[in-house]
């Protein structure tokens, strides 16, 4: 049994459909990757997860059934979602926020400890950690969200676009964070634009257009495919 | 090449840090300029000195004569230097052709008879066309991001200032929106100056680089030369060596 399936997910915004027959799974210390153009539904798909979005199917987590459960319980069944465009609480403290991501968890040694982690990962945010999150620039901002979702610890991590923002060196120090998440016993379920970068850390894709998935399959083969290169890698 | 736009001596502190620290620059009339430089770098916040949108505690931005220090920014969008946000900033409640009516309505473009026709062109020009009628916040985050530039279009603007726009965008939607920006500048001679972290694409577009870190420009000059010199390499990709552990770490 994989730690999350999903079956014949359907979302609809009024009378567009936004997602249909989403069948979809994630596995233990599997990094799984969701591409697709914008407006494929890739961040629906993350939504309705999370549950802050109503959804028809059925979805388990470890063998519960999360479908029709209010957001917070999904976060305490252990899915963290860092959603894209970051949604951070402005007028808090970059540390504050990032507290936060912990707020139903009750081990306060291990909370400290995956707060020096979340440090130790973006050393930036330790020497702002008392910055109000709304002035932090645009890269930090979305440290601090990455860090809040890492902070929930979770046991299926969702990363709404990731690299968004920031500069090739602190990009290759997120996705070498991610496949060090994934060692430590984390799944992943990643929806990343940055196709090349992404390429390196999934162990299989799923593609979506217009709602659909269209195809899926292990990373490697998806990515030797001549026409899926030259569209996601530009090469 | 005559400076469209000028800044000579821009600071900006927030609290005890200096986010911005005696900057000058000058961008060339017709030229496309991209600006790099680590997180936090003072990127956006030198943007948001040159339109307005935070007033610098010194120095000074002239738009070719025009002093543009001490104005608001409706003022300095309406002198042409118009700008799109990191992430984006529709009027949500309403329409996606809407939006971009606010631009076409700046007074030096106002012409009420022709704004809504306008505004469905200009749509159509960044691939909109067909999403016209929809609300603003139904848009994916790739499609907002033409919208933006479509309202800031609106106020047919001498400078365009781009904040990340492929942030978010597939490679071949990447493609799309350079074409689109190339265009803009060959064929309807806009001065582009953008923020860009997906070096390739911009590579590919800029004929001039700026890089800024800590608060400060650290290099000026053609891209190639820039891309060369160590400190950019330094302070922006980082040494060979984390490159190729980067590398190694991520194999599969």
């Amino acid at each position: 049994m994989p730690l999350l399936e999903i079956q014949n997910l359907e979302v609809r915004y009024g009378k567009a459909v936004a997602l249909e027959r989403v069948s979809l799974r994630v596995g233990l210390h599997e990094v799984v990757g969701v591409l697709g153009s914008n407006g494929a539904g890739k961040t629906t798909l993350l939504r309705a997860i999370s549950g802050v979005l109503s959804s028809a199917g059925t979805m388990h987590f470890e063998e519960r059934r999360i479908d029709g459960m209010p957001p917070h319980r999904i976060v305490a069944a252990g899915i963290c979602h860092c959603p894209e465009g970051r949604h951070l609480f402005r007028e808090l403290s970059a540390e504050k926020n990032l507290r936060l991501g912990a707020y139903l968890r009750k081990n306060r040694d291990e909370i400290e400890c995956d707060l020096e982690r979340v440090f130790g990962l973006f050393p930036t945010l330790r020497a702002r950690r008392s910055q109000r999150a709304g002035t932090l620039s645009g890269g930090e901002q979305q440290m601090v969200a990455i860090g809040r979702a890492l902070m929930g610890k979770p046991k299926l991590l969702m990363l709404d676009e990731p690299s968004a923002g920031l500069a090739p060196q602190l990009k290759s120090a997120i996705f070498r964070a991610i496949d060090d998440i994934r060692r430590d016993g984390t799944s992943v379920l990643l929806v990343e634009q940055d196709a090349s970068s992404a390429q390196r850390i999934v162990d299989r894709i799923y593609l979506l257009e217009h709602g659909h998935i269209v195809r899926e399959g292990a990373s490697r083969e998806f990515f030797d495919d001549r026409e899926i290169r030259r569209f996601y890698l530009g090469i | 090449m005559s400076a469209l736009l000028q800044a000579i001596g821009l600071s900006k502190h927030f609290g005890g840090v200096y986010a911005i620290r005696n900057v000058s620059l000058s961008i060339s009339a017709g030229k496309i300029t991209g600006i790099l430089g680590p997180n936090g770098a003072g990127k956006t916040t030198l943007f948001d000195l040159l339109t307005g949108f935070l007033p610098a505690d010194r120095g000074e931005v002239r738009l070719g004569d025009t002093l543009l220090t001490g104005k608001r920014a409706d003022r300095i969008v309406n002198l042409g230097c118009a700008r799109t946000f990191q992430l984006c900033r529709p009027f949500t409640g309403m329409s996606v052709v809407q939006n971009v009516m606010v631009g076409c309505l700046a007074p030096r473009v106002r012409d009420l008879k022709t704004t809504h026709a306008r505004a469905l062109h200009l749509l159509e020009e960044v691939g909109l066309g067909d999403k016209a009628s929809l609300p603003a916040h139904a848009l994916s985050q790739g499609d907002l991001r033409r919208l933006e530039i479509a309202r800031a279009l609106g106020t047919k603007p001498l400078l365009l200032l781009l904040d990340e726009p492929f942030s978010g965008l597939g490679a071949h939607e990447a493609e799309t929106l350079s074409a689109l920006i190339r265009q803009l500048n060959r064929d309807e001679g806009i001065t582009v100056l953008m923020i860009e972290h997906r070096l390739r694409d911009l590579m590919l577009l800029a004929e001039h680089l700026l890089v800024m870190d800590s608060g400060k420009v650290i290099a000026d000059g053609e891209p190639e030369a820039v891309m060369r010199e160590p400190s950019v390499v330094a302070a922006y990709i980082g040494t060979r060596e984390n490159g190729h552990a980067a590398a190694r770490d991520t194999e599969p």
